[in-house]
């Protein structure tokens, strides 16, 4: 079982260090990106605890979704050189004092928490197991997130339309 | 005002559709060029964009500016010659031809038949070949590779022909005061005419593969349209113009050098798609001028007259009598005029040379205005202009 | 557990570096057994291919357009691709001042990386594929997904507005045809009932009808429109013409890798090619049967059932095939211009996408 010990510290450490980097990188546009290490750290812990689908999802999701929506609000809103310790920042206290309200609610959650170890990990996929779930029991609960989804795609849409242009004035 | 290297962009006078928008977006300020592939030359176009829609472009020419007028007005006359082939270095008979024909009006010098003749042939094929190397590069600008390499095939042949008379490819010095250099063989216009039936085999491929091609009219079909009195407005001359609906060509107009004798016709948009002066019709305005050429060439092969191919008493030292003249003539890219004022001195006083990509050119700034940079692209492929004859 | 089951070939690996060594195999040869597979198909198969692909397409490329292409180096200019790899080594590694440094150097790898890791899930022949994963088709689209990133890395870092321009438009158009794609991918996948590459070769076991294009003639009505428009979203997804706006040179001068040279171009040059590679051979696995030949010899019980090299040539003639096909239309068609592009992703090859995909779904449950 060696080899599963050393790629979870591997993937671990990817996706803490990652994240870290992300917290604490003095540029931004560099804070970003190492979101991929820590996306990509995710993905290979999914991979080992066997959920297979969920992981190549991390993938598409996070990695093709997620990162390159981040990518291009920093990039196309310009504000690629501000950094952690300019004036700019605000909220410093407050940001301070709600991630360790968060930080110490997680970690009495997860100590609290029972790890079950699994026997051995089933050989075959999850993809079949999932999409019965998908699709049989949770069916109304995968609906009303599409549902959800689309709600969030039109309000997005229609807050960047572009107004139509004003009438010409008489020449 | 923003300025960028002393170059003043003005954001208000003229008066661009500006649409109120709600996210406040910064305005980007592209540098296109000198070395640019699709710039046709060292041109360089400042460009105000809002992402991908062109608010603004400012072509700033001037950097192929050789002095050439000036030389001119130093050297004597057959040592200024060459100089003139190299502003419009892809049309160079047609150039020469404007300078030789003004400074012969001038000095009332009878041309020969045959020599009018030969030049008629000689210049048609050129503007064949720089119409062809126009089309290709529009290809290439739109990104079809290929047709612009089968149309240097038909241009590898006719600069073979060139060569064979002229002594050049690509610049020629073949069109004197008085004539030509060189007479024609038998052999040779057996092959002048197989090449022209070579040229309009071939247009039916150029047509299937670029210019009905269902991409190529997406991208060129009512896209940066130059209407009629924006063209005029510019001063903008050749096939721009006559895509734009105005029926003015000076081969038909103001003829010279004999093509009141020969039979053709002026293409004129609107054609069978897209709108009236936009860049698919500029386009196919170039591809059907070929066609028409390729009709003069075998008209003046057919009737060339026999005879001498130069007035004899033009010589190395000669100078022009004191008179000024002014000829205009019809280049690939348009109208090109010189005027011409010798004071009897071995260099001429001054020949001013109009290029007509200079005027063509500056239509720039008012038809990118609302376009996107691909469409900027096909505006700047199909005004279809050479450095040279722009910044001489 | 998709790790535990490491395929044959790197087990037997494992099994004889042990045995070298004199102890049992354990993990760590496990680990050695499958880098070294990897490693193999890296240097084997990738780079020969996409080198060959280079010299495939300059060739191609220049019959079609009446002239030779490279014939100087080598007999028929074969060595050209390894001259142009000597000729990137050998240029001057240009660092723009102004670019940020760390990714600047980090894209063409991340780039790189996601080409290349496409090669593992391709069922090269009967048992020769480097990891079956069961949810490989899947993976492979995941891994487009992963290339974005490393585009919109590499024309940031550029400090050019261009290369900035170019991957914006890059990133728009991929993510775009991913929805197409993936449409598409999933009809085969619904037709066969399995995300396995494998599963969905096998599955085509047979002769030439029972390929899921035509399977059985009537699969067509679902299959044919979804291999359209998983060949067009696939060049749309390589950049490829008429889709090569992001590198369109006539325009952006090279779009997001302007401002690479050397090596580092050629590590955005390579992957190109070999995402076209591994797309046809994904094109060809869906729809088109992948190792099994036209006359079933290879299907269970015929004369070439599991033989490893029987299924290798035909994987590469359908793979080829396709590949060339791309050449030709690069080198035909001009390029669609951005707004149209989108246009078209969205207004005619999503719905055509959800349109075969139902029809797969009624083939499916009606028959």
């Amino acid at each position: 079982m060696g080899a599963e010990v050393i790629l979870f510290w591997l993937f671990a450490a990817m996706a803490v260090a990652g994240g870290l980097m992300a917290a604490l990188m003095p540029r931004i546009v560099h804070a970003v990106f190492s979101l991929l290490l820590c996306f990509v750290g995710v993905t290979g812990i999914y991979a080992l605890a066997g959920a297979d689908f969920l992981a190549v999802t991390q993938l598409v999701v996070y990695v093709g979704g997620v990162l390159v929506l981040f990518a291009f609000g920093v990039l196309l809103t310009g504000r690629t050189a501000l950094a952690l310790g300019d004036k700019e920042v605000r909220h410093r206290k407050t940001g301070l004092l709600f991630g360790t309200l968060l930080a110490a609610g997680l970690i009495a959650a997860i100590s609290r928490s029972i790890f079950r170890t699994a026997a051995a990990t089933p050989a075959e996929g999850t993809t079949e197991g999932l999409g019965k779930l998908l699709l049989g029991d949770y069916i109304i609960l995968f609906e009303f997130a599409s549902i959800l989804l689309l709600v969030a795609l039109i309000g997005a849409a229609y807050l960047v339309r572009r107004q139509a242009p004003p009438p010409e004035p008489p020449q | 005002m923003t300025t960028i290297q002393g170059v003043k962009l003005d954001q208000g006078e003229r008066a661009a559709p500006a649409l109120p928008r709600d996210i406040l977006t910064e305005e980007l300020v592209f540098n296109m060029g000198p070395q640019h592939p699709s710039t046709h030359g060292v041109l360089r176009v400042v460009l105000r964009t809002d992402g991908e829609v062109v608010h603004d472009c400012q072509p700033l020419v001037g950097n192929l500016h050789r002095c050439c007028e000036k030389i001119l007005e130093n050297l004597t006359y057959v040592q200024g010659l060459p100089y003139v082939d190299r502003m419009d270095y892809l049309g160079a008979l047609n150039m020469e031809l404007g300078l030789v024909l003004a400074v012969e009006k001038a000095a009332a010098v009878e041309v020969p038949k045959r020599a009018q003749y030969l030049r008629v042939i000689m210049c048609e094929i050129n503007r064949v070949i720089s119409h062809l190397f126009a089309a290709g590069q529009f290809g290439l600008d739109m990104g079809a590779f290929t047709p612009f390499l089968y149309m240097f095939r038909e241009r590898e042949e006719a600069l073979t022909l060139l060569n064979e008379v002229t002594g050049g490819r690509l610049l020629y010095h073949y069109i004197r005061y008085g004539g030509v250099t060189r007479d024609v063989t038998e052999g040779w216009l057996k092959r002048c005419i197989a090449w022209c039936d070579q040229v309009a085999a071939h247009m039916d491929e150029y047509n299937n593969l670029l210019t009905y091609n269902h991409i190529f009219l997406n991208r060129t079909c009512g896209v940066a349209i130059i209407d009629k009195d924006t063209a005029l407005r510019y001063a903008a001359t050749g096939p721009i113009l006559r895509a734009a609906g105005v029926a003015r060509d000076l081969r038909k107009d103001m003829p010279y050098s004999s093509y009141e004798d020969f039979d053709f016709k002026v293409p004129v948009g609107p054609f069978d798609k897209g709108v009236v002066g936009d860049s698919w019709n500029r386009h196919r305005q170039r591809l059907l001028e070929i066609e028409e050429s390729l009709k003069i060439i075998r008209q003046a092969v057919a009737k060339l007259p026999a005879g001498e191919v130069s007035n004899a008493k033009i010589s190395r030292g000669w100078k022009a009598p004191e008179g000024e003249a002014y000829v205009a003539s019809e280049a690939p890219r348009g109208e090109i005029s010189c005027y011409f004022v010798s004071d009897g001195g071995k260099a001429p006083y001054r020949a001013r040379m109009r290029g007509p990509s200079f005027y063509n050119i500056s239509l720039l700034g008012e038809t990118s205005r609302g376009l996107l940079i691909g469409d900027l692209i096909a505006l700047m492929g199909s005004i279809d202009i050479t450095l040279g004859e722009c910044d001489r | 557990m998709i790790l535990a089951e490491t395929p044959p070939l790197s087990s037997h690996i494992a099994g004889w570096l042990a045995g070298l060594v004199g102890t049992e195999p354990n993990w760590l040869f496990a680990a050695i057994g499958a880098l070294v597979v990897s490693a193999a198909i890296l240097l084997l198969v990738v780079t020969p291919v996409g080198l060959g692909g280079v010299y495939l397409e300059r060739k191609l490329a220049g019959r079609m357009q009446n002239r030779r292409g490279p014939n100087r180096v080598g007999p028929y200019g074969l060595l050209q691709s390894l001259a142009d790899g000597v000729k990137l080594l050998a240029k001057e590694d240009i660092l723009q001042r102004g670019a940020d440094s760390p990714l600047f150097r980090f894209a063409p790898y991340l780039v790189f990386m996601a080409a290349f890791a496409g090669f593992v899930v391709l069922p090269f022949a009967p048992g020769v594929v480097a990891a079956d994963l069961d949810v490989g088709l899947f993976y492979f689209l995941a891994l487009i997904a992963l290339e974005t990133v490393g585009i919109v890395m590499a024309g940031w870092s550029s400090n050019n507005k261009w290369s900035l321009l170019g991957a914006m438009r890059e990133v728009a158009q991929v993510v775009s045809y991913e929805l197409p794609l993936g449409l598409a991918a999933m009809c085969p996948a619904l037709a066969v009932g399995s995300l396995s590459l494998v599963a969905i070769t096998d599955y085509q076991a047979g002769p030439i009808w029972k390929w899921l294009l035509w399977r059985d003639l009537y699969w067509a009505i679902a299959m044919v429109p979804a291999f359209l428009l998983f060949y067009t979203a696939g060049l749309a997804a390589a950049k490829r013409a008429p889709f090569d706006l992001p590198e369109a040179e006539s325009e952006l001068t090279a779009g997001f890798h302007t401002e690479y040279s050397g090596m580092r171009f050629g590590m955005f040059f390579l992957p190109e090619y070999a995402m076209m590679l591994s797309l046809s051979a994904v094109t060809s696995v869906l729809f088109l049967g992948g190792y099994h030949d036209p006359l079933g010899l290879s299907a269970p019980g015929g004369m070439f059932a599991g033989v490893w090299w029987w299924g290798l040539i035909w994987f590469f003639l359908k793979t080829t095939f396709l590949f060339l096909s791309q050449i030709v239309l690069r080198w035909t068609l001009p390029r669609i211009r951005i707004d149209q592009v989108m246009y078209l992703c969205y207004k005619v090859l999503l719905p055509i996408g959800m349109g075969s995909l139902l029809l797969t779904a009624a083939l499916r449950l009606l028959g």
